[in-house]
């Protein structure tokens, strides 16, 4: 008696989350990584985490992050496409301060780790740089 | 092999067993144990136990052990707390033997000299050098004897690193041993077997400084030249920099550039020597190598730590930290937490994740030369594997008098060819 009654709470339970999802489609954010070369990477990623996650859980070459997300190492090094730059968000002064010591810096440079995939970067475009350093 | 100074055995560690001591008394800072390869147990204690660690007493006065990754990353990510001000190693200088270098200065006159100095180890410089390190490589290489016992330090890994840094600086090829003999001396403890007293290093520092006068006084009426003395004579940061400072920051490149890749040299062949496992894969996939040269690095852990001080009271895992105080990242420590690496004491040659480990450090101060670090060792497994089926080590490593500086003073190798 009392399984059966935990039975229709799980029952019941799933069935609330069924439903909130229905009302809530995820959309997969899709980012374009362009390699120096020129070769390109389309990846689909699920919103949340940051682009580093999403280029080196994707296999996508030319993005180091030595320091595994911790915005101390500067090889997560990216350039924005101009269309996409502000819609990233600000630079974090502890970004800042590693991203002023790359000698490859360039205006659009962030740190990939510093940003965070939103539904708003649907179709964003990032540039690796020759090295990572 | 005995202590260095009978003066200081009263500190050693040496024969104390690592579990059942009083765990206050646990002094990470002694070369005894780093010599004798005893440390692990220590660290292992002080992570598990008291990760944030007080030592009172010791050698080198009081100062904490920082031991875990998570902490480590803590402390040197946070440079307006913990500073690199005055010095960066575990001893405090006095000041007539200061040498001041970006590597012990915080922003902003960090940002302003580290910016000048590195272009010259950037990787698109690096690219430029590769040629000619390979050709360095393959002639050592070649000259080395099959089926004989030798010493790979001396062959080998001094030898490479030596040529490495006589390019960077474009000094004079065949005076190249100076510059091993300036970086030893710069770091070593007085009777270790590099100079005998403070006095006789000082004097090593002053030659040093005379040579690199002379180089300075040739470049900086030249065209600007591509190598380390030649940036900093027309780099608008660095081209009024007074002498002590030049001394400086010319020791800091040839130190970071000396004795931490030949101890990964070094390191990496006694690594696989001991786990043949591993020295199996490599001889299965080359194509493995630019992994294993992270995991040698972490392995090795060529500089054990890094010392910090505390500009304000602070909190860390639970403890009171005050202003003034001498913080300890042990970087060899870090690199073996299994909290954050995955099976950390194992050597594995083809790990996930090997670049993620603390042996460059992380944050501002992160090692410049990482990368022609990696390329060297790089090169020289590539070319060590087209050569021969093993570097076989044939007797006792002798290792280094330091708790810094973690490496290897003798390696009895013979060399097996390809058959």
């Amino acid at each position: 008696m009392r399984q059966s009654g935990l039975h229709f709470c799980c029952v019941a339970h799933l069935g609330i989350v069924a439903r909130s999802r229905l009302r809530e489609p995820r959309l997969m954010v899709k980012i374009k990584f362009i390699e120096h070369s020129g070769q390109e990477h389309d990846v689909e990623t699920n919103p949340g985490a940051s682009v580093m996650v999403a280029a080196v859980s994707n296999g996508v070459p030319g993005i180091d992050a030595d320091c595994g997300g911790a915005c101390s190492c500067a090889t997560c090094h990216v350039y924005v496409d101009q269309e996409w730059l502000e819609r990233t968000g600000e630079i974090n002064p502890t970004e800042e301060a590693m991203l002023s010591l790359s000698t490859d810096r360039k205006d659009n440079s962030r740190l990939s780790c510093q940003i965070q995939v939103t539904e708003d970067l649907d179709g964003l475009v990032v540039t690796m740089p020759e090295f990572q350093f | 092999m005995t202590d260095a100074s009978a003066d200081q055995s009263k500190w050693s560690m040496v024969g104390k067993d690592p579990w059942t001591m009083p765990i206050e008394k646990i002094d990470l800072s002694h070369p005894g144990i780093w010599q004798a390869n005893e440390f692990l147990p220590f660290m292992e204690r002080l992570r598990l136990e008291d990760p944030v660690h007080y030592c009172a007493e010791s050698a080198v006065g009081p100062y904490w052990s920082i031991t875990k990754y998570k902490d480590i990353m803590q402390v040197d990510t946070s440079p307006e707390i913990f500073s690199s001000e005055p010095t960066i190693g575990i001893v405090d200088t006095y000041d007539e033997y200061t040498l001041p270098s970006f590597i012990s200065m915080d922003p902003p006159k960090h940002d302003e000299q580290r910016r000048i100095a590195q272009p010259v180890v950037a990787p698109a410089n690096l690219k430029r050098l590769e040629h000619l390190i390979r050709q360095r490589v393959c002639n050592i290489l070649d000259e080395l004897p099959l089926e004989t016992e030798f010493d790979w330090v001396k062959e080998v890994s001094i030898e490479l690193t030596t040529q490495m840094l006589a390019t960077l600086f474009d000094f004079p090829f065949e005076s190249r041993h100076k510059l091993t003999f300036w970086s030893d001396a710069a770091t070593a403890i007085p009777g270790a077997g590099v100079v005998s007293s403070n006095e006789e290093r000082w004097a090593a520092m002053e030659e040093c400084l005379q040579v690199f006068t002379g180089l300075w006084n040739e470049r900086v009426n030249a065209e600007p030249g591509n190598d380390l003395v030649s940036m900093l004579a027309h780099g608008e940061a660095t081209q009024n920099m007074p002498p002590m400072e030049y001394l400086g920051n010319i020791i800091l490149l040839i130190v970071g550039g000396n004795d931490t890749t030949r101890n990964s040299i070094s390191g990496g062949v006694l690594a696989l020597n001991e786990n043949p496992a591993e020295y199996d894969k490599l001889r299965a996939d080359r194509s493995i190598i630019p992994n294993m040269v992270s995991e040698i690095i972490r392995w090795q852990t060529p500089l054990a730590y890094m010392r910090r001080t505390a500009l304000v009271d602070t909190e860390l895992g639970g403890k009171q930290i005050k202003a003034g105080d001498k913080v300890v990242m042990w970087y060899a420590s870090g690199n073996r937490d299994s909290e954050v690496i995955d099976r950390a004491d194992e050597f594995l040659i083809d790990r996930d994740k090997a670049r993620q480990h603390l042996s460059f450090g992380f944050g501002l101060h992160r090692c410049m030369g990482n990368r022609l670090a990696e390329m060297q060792l790089r090169i020289l497994w590539e070319e060590i594997m087209q050569r021969f089926d093993m570097v076989e080590v044939v007797g006792q490593p002798e290792r280094v008098y330091s708790s810094f500086v973690k490496g290897y003073t003798h390696l009895p190798v013979r060399l097996h060819g390809l058959s």
